[in-house]
């Protein structure tokens, strides 16, 4: 039986022998000393049951206790991992992963198959939120022909989605600690007690409300990690966690844009940011009129200024979004679709050709039946995208649409938006959850319309839906890419939703005592699922006195959304090349690209100059024992783009909505309850 | 009627009231428009999961049965499961319970005694210079949001001078060699959150002793000490906060029972693991079981502190006769 590797496996492989930097194979010798302490911070305390885990927020402590079957390395690609390679059947309808054999887990007994069969089986029969995805359905019966080869079998064909968004989600659970477990709902192993995972790191304790604490897995079957300890602190606050990184008791936090400027100046800190995928959007209520109207959506499509945006809402750390699959995703996105450019007077004409005209003289554009045009646009009460609506519907109204703005959290708001869908238009945000590029697609479709489902749009079209059930069934990339193609030239066409910016993903870190960052995507270094990150990561020690330099190739002037290849040499002073070592590509100070030498010194890196003007670009190497620090500078004039900017970006994490009405009602009731007991008291 | 008579009358108040507001807890939460579902997991789960979760808290099932197996489990002592935490909502509370008491305890010493000390002072030097200026630092004190004090506290001693911690009750990666050495490290981390409630509790407190003091002043019995010669110490401590500590100590104790509650913004401003917080992310996720659970402590910790009061005033002032 001729068996097809998987492709993008194949790849994935590919690409590792061709960029050093994508090393897996982590950790395999001591190359620098054990120890330290590294502590980051949460804003609640994590579930610590990956089978019953429901939001992602967890999914960070679950990276680094348990493993996987596949992952997402620092490109976003999809690695072996647990399974050391994978092959469909020819039909698709089975999938057999071979599993590496010195993996154990923490109390020393060996991960068989038998255990990766009874987490998939036992999260299917207590239908567990990560297995629930169409993936997860089509799985028939898992079979286990040896200790090391898990065989799933499908009821219909599977294609590499089935890898993608299913086997990258899904932590290995012990079968024997697990099997007597009834409801894995109400089950709690007991306060402060962890769970037994084959993951990097153990579980030490968890105090309540206070911190989870991990230490490094001696044994760990790809290479001891590092740091002796990992340490997630409870810190409900945006501002405390910041202030907690700025005394020290942090070593890394997640920053918003108005953060970056308070954190650049600290000695020792150091801001990454990376090329998130996702998106913020308009997304228009295509269920209902106006709005199921394409022309009125393409129209409207027109009145997002992304520049401005940009430029006054986030700080210059975003990119405009100009397409619905983002650049992250690299090839799969199709160049060739049209796209909606800032142009209020092709709006205006749009409109006009619609229909969409002033009848009743009132200063605002009607139904071309006549009747009123009143519309409001939703937006959750958090700052940024307050402002970001504000933006919209003032150009929006520049062209005679007469559009309110209702800012909204707590349940109330929410239910509107997503489970009553009673709204015109709404400005919210989306990230993907897996790598597969289709995941973001699948999103438009019809089952996925119903309430609480994804498609708050509420579009809906019978040959997308198609098209989304070929991909997800696809295994020949070319072809899977054609179909995404087609379906992203359908979004484009029919305008569910209209594309706003996507921000960067930024994260501080601390490079006084530590070194081995490494900027990854999707969310930057030591976000959620960066297992690999965080293996790398140690202590940095006393630098050592082998001076190094750096020269630096970039050129002298840039345009605004047209990336430019920089790269940078790194020799001794001797002029040897220095192989091996991570440089950092920064513009303004933040850190976009961390590079590794290749065998003549050299690392390459891709910019997007994202502001006119003078950007001071450099390169540094932070020191290390073997090699001390370097940098090289230099000033980039950007000039400002003509129109259509190059392959266009997206977005990242919607921040849970803030709901402080259910505060005040609880308030409320307190003084009630006082009330009465002093009425009581009284009598 | 005697004491015990009205302690058992004024217990039975207390436990019907009890009861009334765990009734009106349950359905207050539930009757508001909301969606626990969405609030626990990921915007982007599918309806699909979103239905089994719905099942799986029970939240699926009418609001009257909802309601009849709350009880049923409250009468077995069991709060429930918290959706968010995934675990039982007794554990979640008795683990943060005492990191509550020992914060609002000692702030409320602090609040407690400073008011008492500047409101002798103030009552002392009634329409001095120091009396005005105590009078409206205590009205400021009052009207500062806490977690301004609490933010105003940290960016001064934590950031410019880098001498307190920011967050947590503890130094998680510390190795504590002993007790005290432990007992130390909470210490150092309880001072900027006992004090910012403490400083920011302390103008009520302060307004009331001043003005029990004035009241007791302006009494016959004080002039005729002050005729016979006794001396301005004698008559402060002996007659004058004798007499005025009895409505002080029922307002200190009434305090104590609501200050559970109180210590919302505190704790979450400086990431103390205490009730409060746990009231906080309750809220934020629409956690109904640990909503119910925090609100019957708060409940069950201010009547009963009424009660308290209640009783002891009536041992205190031999005057004052229950009817």
């Amino acid at each position: 039986m001729v068996k097809k590797l998987r492709t993008i496996g194949l790849l994935a492989t590919i690409l590792l022998l061709m960029v050093p930097s994508f090393g897996i194979t982590v950790n395999a010798e001591q190359k620098y000393e054990y120890g330290g302490e590294y502590k980051m911070a949460g804003t609640e305390d994590h579930q610590i049951l990956p089978i019953t885990n429901t939001a992602n927020y967890n999914l960070r402590i679950f990276a680094l206790m348990y493993d996987r079957l596949v992952i997402t390395d620092q490109n976003w690609q999809p690695v072996p991992w647990l399974a050391e390679s994978w092959e469909f059947s020819e039909d698709g309808l089975s999938v057999t992963f071979h599993l590496v054999q010195n993996a154990t887990f923490h109390d020393g007994d060996p991960v068989t198959s038998e255990d990766v069969k009874f987490t998939y089986d036992y999260s299917l029969e207590h239908k567990t939120p990560y297995v629930i995805n169409p993936d997860g359905d089509a799985i028939d019966h898992i079979t286990t022909p040896d200790p090391y080869t898990v065989v799933f079998h499908l009821s219909r064909p599977a294609g590499t989605s089935f890898v993608e968004r299913l086997c990258t989600r899904v932590f290995i659970v012990k079968k024997s600690e697990w099997e007597g477990v009834e409801d894995p709902f109400t089950y709690y192993p007991g306060v402060g007690t962890g769970l037994t995972g084959s993951g990097p790191f153990k579980f030490v304790k968890q105090e309540s409300g206070q911190y989870l604490e991990l230490e490094a897995n001696e044994d760990y079957w790809k290479g001891r990690p590092y740091i002796d300890k990992y340490f997630s602190i409870v810190i409900p606050q945006h501002d405390m966690q910041l202030m907690a990184f700025q005394t020290g008791e942090l070593d890394a936090v997640a920053l918003n844009p108005t953060d970056v400027a308070k954190v650049l100046g600290l000695p020792g800190k150091k801001v990454f940011k990376t090329e998130a995928p996702g998106f913020r959007e308009v997304s228009f209520n295509n269920r209902r009129p106006p709005f199921n109207d394409v022309n009125l959506r393409r129209a409207l499509s027109y009145c997002i200024d992304r520049d401005f945006l940009i430029e006054t809402v986030y700080l210059g750390f975003a990119y405009p979004n100009l397409r619905h699959l983002q650049p992250p995703y690299g090839d799969w996105v199709n160049p060739d679709i049209p796209v909606y450019l800032y142009n209020i007077t092709k709006a205006s004409e749009l409109l006009d050709e619609a229909g969409y005209i002033d009848q009743d003289d009132d200063g605002w554009r009607d139904y071309p039946d006549g009747s009123p045009l009143d519309l409001t646009m939703c937006v959750s009460t958090s700052d940024i995208y307050v402002r970001m609506a504000e933006v919209v519907t003032e150009s929006m109204q520049e062209v005679g649409i007469n559009i309110e703005l209702e800012a909204g959290s707590g349940p109330a708001f929410w239910n509107k938006v997503r489970l009553e869908f009673d709204y015109d238009c709404y400005l919210g945000g989306w990230t993907p959850d897996s790598s597969w590029p289709g995941e973001m697609l699948s999103w438009y479709t019809t089952p996925m319309a119903e309430p609480g489902g994804l498609n708050r749009r509420g579009f809906s079209n019978s040959t997308y839906d198609a098209l989304d059930l070929q991909a997800a069934a696809e295994q020949d990339p070319e072809k899977l890419k054609e179909i995404l193609y087609e379906m992203q030239m359908i979004l484009a066409e029919q305008c569910p939703n209209a594309l706003v910016i996507r921000n960067h993903g930024l994260m501080a870190v601390n490079v006084e005592k530590w070194e081995g960052y490494e900027n990854a995507l999707p969310f930057g270094p030591l976000s959620y699922l960066d297992e690999i990150g965080f293996m790398k990561l140690h202590l940095k020690g006393a630098i050592a006195a082998t001076q190094t330099q750096l020269s630096l190739t970039a050129p002298s002037t840039g345009t605004t959304d047209e990336r430019v290849s920089v790269s940078a040499t790194m020799t001794t002073e001797d002029g040897d090349p220095v192989e091996g070592v991570y440089v950092d590509f920064s513009a303004d100070g933040v850190i976009f690209a961390s590079g590794r030498t290749d065998s003549s010194g050299k690392a390459t890196a891709s910019w997007l100059p994202e502001t006119e003007g003078d950007i001071d670009f450099k390169v540094e190497y932070l020191g290390s024992a073997e090699y001390a620090s370097c940098e090289s500078e230099t000033k980039i004039t950007s000039v400002s783009a003509p129109a259509e900017p190059g392959p266009a970006e997206p977005e990242e994490p919607e921040p849970t909505p803030k709901d402080n009405t259910m505060l005040y009602l609880v308030g409320a009731l307190a003084v009630i309850a006082i009330a009465v007991a002093l009425y009581l008291r009284q009598k | 009627m005697g004491v015990g008579q009205v302690a058992i009358k004024r217990g039975i108040n207390a436990i019907f009231l009890i009861c009334l507001v765990t009734i009106i807890n349950f359905f207050l939460f539930r009757v508001m428009p909301g969606d626990p579902i969405a609030m626990m997991t990921s915007p982007s789960i599918t309806a699909e999961v979103r239905a089994i979760l719905l099942q799986k808290f029970g939240l699926d099932k009418p609001l009257h049965i909802q309601f009849i197996k709350y009880i049923e489990q409250l009468l077995q002592g069991n709060l429930g499961m918290s959706f968010v935490y995934q675990r039982p909502v007794v554990d979640l509370i008795a683990e943060r319970l005492p990191n509550t008491v020992l914060l609002l305890l000692s702030s409320y010493i602090i609040t407690v005694i400073l008011s008492i000390v500047l409101g002798l002072v103030a009552a002392w030097k009634r329409g001095d210079k120091i009396d005005i200026s105590l009078i409206i630092f205590s009205l400021w004190m009052h009207s500062m949001p806490i977690f301004w004090l609490g933010g105003l506290l940290l960016l001064f001693f934590s950031i410019q001078l880098n001498i307190f911690p920011v967050i947590g009750i503890s130094t998680p990666w510390l190795e504590h060699e002993n007790t005290l050495s432990y007992i130390a490290d909470v210490a150092y981390h309880l001072f900027l959150p006992m004090m910012t409630l403490g400083i920011g509790n302390i103008g009520g407190m302060f307004l009331i002793t001043r003005n029990s003091l004035l009241d007791v002043f302006s009494e016959d019995y004080i002039v005729t000490a002050k005729a016979i010669g006794l001396s301005s110490r004698t008559i402060l401590f002996q007659n004058v906060l004798r007499n005025a500590m009895l409505p002080l100590v029922t307002v200190i104790l009434m305090r104590l029972g609501f200050i559970i509650g109180g210590a919302v913004t505190t704790e979450t401003v400086f990431s103390w693991p205490g009730v409060g917080l746990l009231i906080y992310r309750a809220v934020m996720h629409e956690d109904y079981p640990l909503l119910q659970g925090a609100f019957l402590i708060i409940t069950i910790s201010a009547v009963l502190a009424n009660y308290v009061a209640e009783i002891v005033y009536g041992y205190l002032d031999p005057r004052v006769r229950y009817e």
